[in-house]
């Protein structure tokens, strides 16, 4: 049959236990900012489980989490989200190719990772954050936007730079945090899924 | 079992539509909002869209979630745009505070556009039970794995979310301190995170193996438990919002 290119490497990373996966990490993903408030750290969290599939599995069925992670959002509470689908998806394309490459094996290298996790999202949320929505997500970091704004960034600096602070932070953390969930679980359970 | 939606039961003409017909009315509005670039229209479609949510009963709702969301983006907006946009005049001052008429413009137009997006997609997610929304995608050819992801994950997270305050309240009565230094929270959240996705992860299997019991994979033609129906005003409508949209549009660009 033909498919395109894409959607034979969806397939094939596809298995059934990953379609089940996808739930879970967008799951994890929607309660990512909920465990941050719970320990009074202003981070997002939203991608721990796009980069936990990302590992789990593959890039592509990471981007599928990641891209419904925004719908999800937007089906329920912020259609605000949407736009942002994309963004969420390279991020596991990202981690996703990284990983099979060999870029969680050490501490330092998932550190890498995270940093280029935090570049992929920054340079394509910028301009959908600042065309779309004029610069403001309704989030916290509003608050550090308006700040660069106000001392005499032109809002799009203004945004990268919020970004450039933010992004890396909390990026990397997550790396670590789905580094350390993917090596406790039982190793059976991580062939199962495919990449392991 | 509760599932995460925004679906508010109500009798009306609007909750009586097949979702494609709403998804085709949001996607015109959205069309309208990017082609009107002055305010004046905007406002005009503004008004429009909240007729909608009236008539369809949800407008309360709906203005909670848009001040929930909309209206604080709008603040920083008006207040910031307005302060920093460089160059241009002024428009009005408070004191040492000079509001630019270029920044004011920019931040009603995309205010209001955002206000008009959001209205519109409320219109139908507060309007579309969502096995409806996903029926009526999948007899568009959607793939019911797609539905499947979407609709599980609406049910998993009320689960997860109760299972994530049981751990919290778990390893706090085990004296996880979630105050304290940084490092200390970091190694709180380590702490959070570990059971409640392992936990989840494990539960996964069981669902894959449950899902293919059912035939999952297979390539067949499904048959659905809900039947959406397409009534006559869905025929209408779905030709004429396209074919009204696009008169308008092209007189906006004729009269310019």
């Amino acid at each position: 049959m033909g498919e395109s290119p894409t959607a034979m490497r969806a397939h094939r990373d596809m298995t059934t236990v990953a379609i089940a996966l996808i739930p879970v990490g967008i799951a994890i993903n929607y309660l990512g900012k909920s465990l941050a408030q719970a320990v009074g750290l202003p981070l997002f969290l939203d991608t721990i489980g796009t980069m936990i599939v990302a590992v789990l599995v593959g890039p592509w069925t990471a981007a599928a989490t990641g891209l419904t992670t925004n719908i999800v959002y937007g089906l329920t509470i912020r259609p605000t989200a949407i736009p942002f689908g994309l963004v969420n998806a390279a991020t596991g394309i990202t981690v996703g190719y990284l990983a099979r490459w060999g870029w969680f094996s050490s501490w330092w290298r998932i550190v890498v990772v995270g940093v280029a996790a935090a570049v992929v999202n920054t340079v394509l949320s910028a301009p959908i954050i600042v065309l779309v929505f004029g610069g403001f997500t309704g989030s916290g970091s509003d608050a550090v936007t308006a700040f660069f704004a106000l001392t005499g960034h032109n809002i799009l600096k203004a945004v990268l730079s919020t970004q450039a602070i933010i992004s890396p932070t909390d990026k990397i953390l997550s790396a670590l945090i789905a580094a350390v969930v993917v090596r406790n679980l039982p190793v059976r359970l991580r062939s199962r899924f495919g990449s392991g | 079992m509760p599932s995460l939606s925004s679906y508010v039961p109500r009798e009306s003409l609007v909750h009586g539509l097949h979702p494609v017909t709403k998804l085709v009315y949001v996607a015109c509005i959205l069309a309208l909002a990017v082609v009107y670039s002055t305010p004046a229209p905007l406002v005009v479609l503004l008004l429009a869209t909240c007729c909608v949510l009236l008539a369809a009963r949800v407008l309360r709702p709906a203005v909670r979630i848009m001040s929930r969301t909309v209206l604080l983006i709008a603040l920083f907006l008006f207040v910031v745009r307005g302060l920093a946009e460089p160059g241009g005049n002024v428009a009005f001052a408070l004191g040492p505070l000079a509001f630019k008429q270029a920044g004011l413009d920019v931040a009603m137009l995309i205010s209001l556009r955002l206000f008009i997006f959001v209205a519109a997609a409320l219109t139908l997610l507060l309007t579309t039970y969502p096995p409806y929304l996903m029926a009526a995608l999948e007899e568009k050819k959607l793939s019911p794995r797609a539905s499947y992801v979407v609709l599980s994950t609406m049910q998993i997270i009320p689960m997860m979310q109760a299972r994530a305050t049981a751990i919290l309240e778990a390893q706090q009565a085990r004296g996880l301190d979630t105050r304290g230094s940084l490092l200390t929270r970091v190694r709180a959240l380590f702490a959070l995170v570990g059971p409640l996705v392992l936990g989840s992860i494990e539960g996964v299997e069981a669902r894959a193996m449950a899902i293919e019991a059912r035939a999952f994979l297979v390539h067949h033609r499904r048959t659905h438990l809900y039947a959406v129906a397409t009534s006559s005003v869905d025929r209408v409508l779905m030709v004429a919002l396209p074919v009204l949209t696009f008169a308008f549009a092209t007189l906006r660009f004729l009269v310019r």
